[in-house]
Formats: C-alpha cells, sequence, structure tokens
C-alpha cells in the first residue's frame, strides 16, 4: 500500500505540559501502514527517563521483540532530544538517536549536535519512534505539529547534500532541519550514520542502515513554538556560572576545536597508529589544526545556544581535489581514525576522506578502524582475489576504501560488514589485529593508555565508546572537570592515572552515570556542568525539586537499563570484553609496555559488577533494578 | 653545579603567546613542582618524561628528567 501522502496534525495550542520545557507529546510512526499518531506521556515519564537515551531504552525495552534483527522492519528507529534541549541553556543543542544496531546486535544510541533536535522540539514534539518499513523511499516532512509522509524515490541515491538541498528546493523551504542517509544507509553499511544538517552524525553502531532499512531517506523539520522553562530564574544562575566560565574552561574548544589535540594526544600515547602497531608517527604535525587552519580552515560553525563554535568548516580546492564545505570538517576522532590509524600523515587526504564520510553517511570512527585493519590485514597476505586493496601510508587508497564500502563494491563490500564480522571470516590471524569492543571498532583514546576507558569500552551496551565514559588522563589533573565532579559525590581525587583499583571504579560509577544523564538530557560532553549545576537546570526547565543524587540515580538507571538490553538480545559477562589488539603492549613510544592484561580486566569488571549490585554473571540484581524503578520483564 | 630537572609548558596551558620551560627540583612530583612554582594549568594535561607518558600525581622527577606538559581536550 502506499502511504505517500498521509497527514497528521497534532493541534498546538493544546500544551498538555503547559510552561516547561517538553511537550508531553510523542510522534509514533508505522511506516509498514502509514498509521500517525501521538502519546501524551505523564510528568513521572519525563522525571524517570529525561529523553534521549533514557527514551531510546525504555521504547526498546518495552516494545521491540527480542532478539529482533536490526534490519528488521519492528527494529524501532528513534529520535530523542531530551527535556533540556532547546532550552536557552548552552550546550543544549543536542539530541540522541537510537535503535537496536546492525553493527553489534546491542544498543544503538548516538548523539548529534545542530539545532535538528531543538526544532523538533519547537515543531512540537520530544521524540519520533519509527517502526515497520515503506515499500518505496520516502521521506517526513514536520512543520508546526503537522507530519507529512512524502515521496523519496528520486533522492534514492543521493548524497547527503545533495538530498538535503533538493528536499528544501521542492518545499520551498531554506532554514529546514535535516536527519538524512546517504547512499551507504541505503546500501545498509552496518557502521552506516544519520547526518544532521549536512554535517552532524549520529555517527555511531550503524543508524544509517536502521533507516536504510525502513526506506526512509530523511526527516527534514521547521518549528515556530517556543521551548518553555518553568522557572527562568533558577535556569539562569547556571546559564549566568556557564557564561562566565566558559571562555577560560573551555579555551581550548573556542581556539581550535578537538583538531588542536592531534599532536598532543599522538605525542602522549593516546592514539593509536598504524592499527595499534607503532608508537609514533612521523608528520603527525601535518594533521593537527595548528598546522592546517592556515590552508584549509574557511569557517567555524556551532550549535544552538552554543557561544563556543567548536565546529570546523574546510575548503579546499587544488591537488586536484575539491572538499565540500557543506560537510563542515574533521574532529579528532575522525582525523585520529583516517590518519595515525591508517599511517597517514596527508591533512588534505584527512580532510576528503571526513568530506565523504558525510556525503555518504558513514561513521568516521568505524570507517577508518576497519579500513586499517583491512591494511593490515592486507599486508599480511589475508586477503586476495581483489583487484583493489588499501596500504598503510596510502593516502590514495583511504580514499577509495571509502567510495567501495560506501558503493559496497569488492573489498568494500567486506568492509561495509565492518571489521569483527571481517575477522570472523578470515580466521584465527585476523583475530589478532582486531581492536573491537562487542564488536564496535574502538575510538581514538587507546585502551592501552586509558585503563578505566577501556573498561568503559568493555561494559557499554553499545559497544566501544569514548563519551560516556571516563577517560583516565583528565581525572588524574587536580581540579578538572571530572575530578570537581568526582569531589561533589565525595570521591576524592585526582586519581592515578595507570591500572585500575576500587577508588578509580568508584569514580567511574559516578562520571559514567553523569555522562548517561547528558545523553539523555541531552547536554554536550565539552561543556565543564557538574551535578549540582544539571540539578538545577532540571529544576529551572521542568519545575522539579531536584537534587545532585536524583542526576546520579537518572544516570544509573539508564546504564541499568543499557544492562538489561544486552542481557535479554543475549550477551553475557564473556562478552563484556575487548578484542585481542587491545591487549597488544607496544615496545616502543610513549606508552611503550603499557595496557591491562585480560585478567586484570576481568577482576575488576568483577568489582565493578559488584559496586553496581550486579551478580557475578553481571546481571542487575532485583533490589538493583527496585531502588532504581526499574520494571521491565526481560529476563526469565 | 647542583643537579635539576626541567618541565616544559605548552603556551595555552597558561594562556601566554609562547611556551616556557622551569627548571625544578628533583625528588619530588611534578605536581608538587608545579605548585612550588605557584603555576596555575589551565587544562588537564599529560607529563611526557623523557619521551614516556607518566602519572602527573605519582612520578618522582629524578636529576636530569625533561618533562613535557601538554594539554588534553576530549574526543569528538
Amino acid at each position: 500500500m502506499s502511504i505517500i501522502g498521509n497527514t497528521f496534525s497534532a493541534d498546538l495550542t493544546n500544551a498538555p505540559s503547559g510552561e516547561k520545557s517538553y511537550n508531553s507529546r510523542i510522534l509514533r510512526i508505522n511506516l509498514n501502514n502509514g498509521r500517525i499518531w501521538v502519546e501524551e506521556p505523564e510528568e513521572g515519564f519525563y522525571r524517570k527517563l529525561i529523553g534521549g537515551r533514557g527514551f531510546i531504552l525504555h521504547y526498546l525495552l518495552k516494545e521491540l521483540p527480542p532478539q529482533t534483527d536490526a534490519l528488521d522492519p519492528r527494529n524501532l528507529l528513534i529520535f530523542a532530544p531530551g527535556v533540556l534541549t532547546g532550552t536557552v541553556l548552552p550546550g543544549t543543542g543536542r539530541h540522541a538517536v537510537g535503535a537496536k544496531s546492525p553493527l553489534t546486535g546491542a544498543l544503538a544510541s548516538g548523539e548529534a549536535g545542530g539545532w535538528f533536535g531543538s526544532e523538533l522540539k519547537r515543531a512540537g514534539y520530544d521524540a519520533i519512534i519509527i517502526e515497520g518499513r515503506s515499500e518505496v523511499p520516502i521521506y517526513l516532512w514536520i512543520k508546526d505539529g503537522i507530519v507529512e509522509i512524502k515521496n523519496a524515490q528520486h533522492l534514492w541515491g543521493k548524497t547527503v547534500g545533495d538530498t538535503h538541498q533538493a528536499i528544501a528546493d521542492e518545499l520551498g523551504e531554506t532554514k529546514i532541519r535535516s536527519a538524512i542517509i546517504g547512499p551507504a544507509g541505503e546500501n545498509l553499511v552496518r557502521f552506516a550514520a544519520v547526518i544532521h544538517d549536512n554535517n552532524r552524525a549520529a555517527g555511531r553502531s550503524g543508524l544509517g542502515a536502521v533507516m536504510g532499512s525502513k526506506n526512509l531517506k530523511a526527516i527534514v523539520v521547521r518549528g515556530s513554538q517556543k521551548v518553555g522553562l518553568a522557572d527562568k530564574a533558577l535556569m539562569q544562575t547556571v546559564q549566568k556560572w556557564i557564561n562566565a566560565n566558559y571562555k577560560t574552561m573551555m579555551s581550548w574548544a573556542i581556539t581550535y576545536g578537538t583538531s588542536g589535540s592531534v599532536k598532543f594526544n599522538h605525542d602522549s600515547g593516546g592514539t593509536a597508529i598504524r592499527n595499534y602497531l607503532d608508537g609514533t608517527l612521523d608528520g603527525v604535525d601535518n594533521l593537527d589544526a595548528r598546522s592546517f587552519f592556515d590552508y584549509l580552515l574557511k569557517d567555524r560553525d556551532t550549535c544552538n545556544q552554543c557561544p563556543v563554535r567548536c565546529k570546523l568548516v574546510v575548503e579546499y580546492h587544488d591537488r586536484g581535489m575539491d572538499i565540500d564545505p557543506r560537510y563542515g570538517g574533521p574532529e579528532y576522532e575522525t582525523i585520529g581514525a583516517m590518519g595515525p590509524l591508517c599511517a597517514i600523515n596527508d591533512a588534505v587526504a584527512v580532510a576528503k576522506a571526513h568530506e565523504l564520510c558525510s556525503a555518504y553517511g558513514l561513521d568516521t570512527i568505524s570507517t577508518g578502524a576497519t579500513i586499517a585493519f583491512t591494511m593490515e590485514c592486507a599486508e599480511k597476505g589475508l586477503l586476495s582475489g581483489h583487484d583493489f586493496l588499501p596500504k598503510f601510508g596510502d593516502a590514495d587508497s583511504l580514499i577509495e576504501s571509502i567510495h567501495r564500502i560506501a558503493r559496497r563494491q569488492g573489498i568494500g563490500n567486506e568492509m561495509a560488514e565492518g571489521s569483527a564480522h571481517m575477522a570472523q571470516k578470515l580466521g584465527e590471524q585476523a583475530q589478532y589485529m582486531l581492536a573491537v569492543a562487542r564488536n564496535q571498532e574502538l575510538p581514538l583514546h587507546d585502551p592501552r593508555y586509558k585503563h578505566l576507558c577501556a573498561m568503559g569500552y568493555a561494559l557499554s551496551a553499545t559497544g566501544a565508546d569514548h563519551q560516556h565514559n571516563l577517560i583516565d588522563n583528565f581525572a588524574n589533573f587536580p581540579g578538572s572537570e571530572v575530578c570537581l565532579r568526582l569531589e561533589e559525590m565525595g570521591v576524592q581525587t585526582p586519581l592515578p592515572l595507570w591500572g585500575i583499583n576500587e577508588h578509580k571504579i568508584e569514580g567511574f560509577v559516578y562520571e559514567t552515570a553523569f555522562k548517561n544523564f547528558l545523553d539523555s538530557a541531552v547536554i554536550c560532553h565539552f561543556y565543564p556542568y557538574q551535578f549540582k549545576h544539571m540539578a538545577d537546570a532540571l529544576g529551572g526547565a521542568c519545575g522539579w525539586d531536584v537534587t545532585s543524587t536524583e542526576i546520579y540515580e537518572i544516570g544509573t538507571r539508564i546504564i541499568n537499563m543499557g544492562r538489561l538490553f544486552l542481557i535479554r538480545e543475549g550477551f553475557t559477562e564473556k562478552d563484556d570484553n575487548l578484542s585481542a589488539r587491545a591487549f597488544y603492549k607496544l615496545p616502543n613510544g610513549p606508552i611503550a609496555g603499557k595496557g591491562l592484561t585480560p585478567e586484570e580486566l576481568r577482576y575488576w569488571l568483577q568489582k565493578y559488577y559488584a559496586r553496581m549490585g550486579w551478580s557475578s554473571e553481571g546481571i542487575p540484581l532485583p533490589a538493583t533494578l527496585e531502588s532504581l524503578k526499574i520494571a521491565y520483564q526481560v529476563i526469565s | 653545579m647542583k643537579e635539576t630537572a626541567s618541565i616544559w609548558l605548552e603556551k595555552s596551558l597558561l594562556g601566554t603567546n609562547s611556551s616556557s620551560t622551569i627548571i625544578v627540583q628533583p625528588g619530588q612530583t611534578i605536581l608538587h613542582a608545579l605548585q612550588h612554582a605557584n603555576i596555575q594549568l589551565r587544562q588537564p594535561v599529560a607529563a611526557i618524561v623523557n619521551g614516556k607518558t607518566v602519572d602527573l600525581v605519582a612520578y618522582v622527577l629524578r636529576s636530569g628528567d625533561k618533562v613535557q606538559l601538554v594539554p588534553q581536550i576530549g574526543g569528538g
């Protein structure tokens, strides 16, 4: 049946939540039959789950049948701002996107900056939950409460930027905010991303492939409603604090953004090199903002309500190469994955690789890491019968690999399944070259340097992730924002740099709870907020009397919900692990000989389970779930 | 000549226009050496001693050590 042309209209004059920061309106869309409807949750739903990852896990646990294939139409694709998204507080221009992941079989939950989430709130909705699969490509057009399913057959195959422009032209709307998949999502690349406004990715875990599997090319939004505040004076106390401090505390973001960290992360051992085999990379200075700003930087960009402008916009037309500024520019993780991890020190090639990933809709971390893994497999003769294979240090082969992955051509068809799937097919030798947790490629925070971060990779419900994690060296510096947060919760700081101990686990418990709160509210991790600031921000936004302890409990609830999702999808404590390459000890460089052993990781995981109120099998105990008010029927 | 160690500070850590090097006494941690020199850093750092990353709080300086302090920021 054709669902094109189906419409729905919500009455935005009816605001169930009154002067609060949420609409009490969740948009539901079934692409099997074109049904569109709205749920109006009670206040308790918002206070318990906050938004973002909290909403995503709630709906996955409640409605997705256990062990459903991620590309099955029954998978839910959820776009979820949080109760702070779209408010006046700096750092709240973010939203989350979630589903079951086709890369890991676990949770996919990624956050993107920009304006899409704020615009969705202004259009009258606190989240969109999409189920089913359209028979033909479609896109969703949402404007001030009105929802329409539109034909996207003419857009299928187009890049992200061209799709955004074509939709803006046909709607006659120059200021649309968009969530779009490129050819990679259409071709079900297992690490395809959803790209917002051309240059903001909900990158990790294959959300773009889930969107592609639903024949959903894009969601575009316009909204003109106000996001309310229940207590402006209370919100202003947090605003005043951040406005007085951000220029000092975030000076790094204002000057260079994350791209200014490339050289120093390399020098200290934070960035993995040549698929984790080398300790240093010659010419790494080329990849740092201090070197390439002069000839690549065109502009700086920002997100809703953010004065920092940390985002890069690069443009280049030389060497027979054009780099399109619509796609922004490469941040640290992208530079690390496309540069040092592939033994490449050419900033123009890395910037081009970033542009291609945005245009095709690919996660830059998994793309770069899978290419680096393939480079090593090729070097060691594990791959044969291909007309093309990438090579360490060869920038042209990096670029060619991205084209082939997105189009699933030749070796690209194997790479599009992710490095873990490749290693499984290639056998034992390839397994030793693999750097993943829960089949997701590791971010560019080397687990051999950052040992709590390594444990966080092993534990996360999303697979390896550096955002909802604790980065050890930040907690090793007295007065850092991490240390201030931990001190507020009674954890003495600084924490030791190397290894794990019970004191560090205590810090990890609080910091990961805070980060999971941020990914639900949804707030930028670069802002130096403390628990108390978030308590006041929630109070200002929603009118609740919130304490720092409640912020911790919300984050802990969401971590436990993620754990329940893993368990019902068939994961066990044996899957809380890192693949072999993460344990390889470097013979030279700044972190020579450093790293956890598998036995040390297992030992400290048991300590963590106990601290969290989980069994020795890593399963939350009934008393733990009860204390956190979690009630989902997922464990037999 | 009395034996010493040196600490090189990248300019953005101090908010100045150029990087600087201070001479410190061995036998104390890097953090204590910074505190004794009354130096306030603007952001988290990695401490690299003779090419190896060390614990800022625990590593005790030795005579002749050349320490580099470089800024550390998150990914994204």
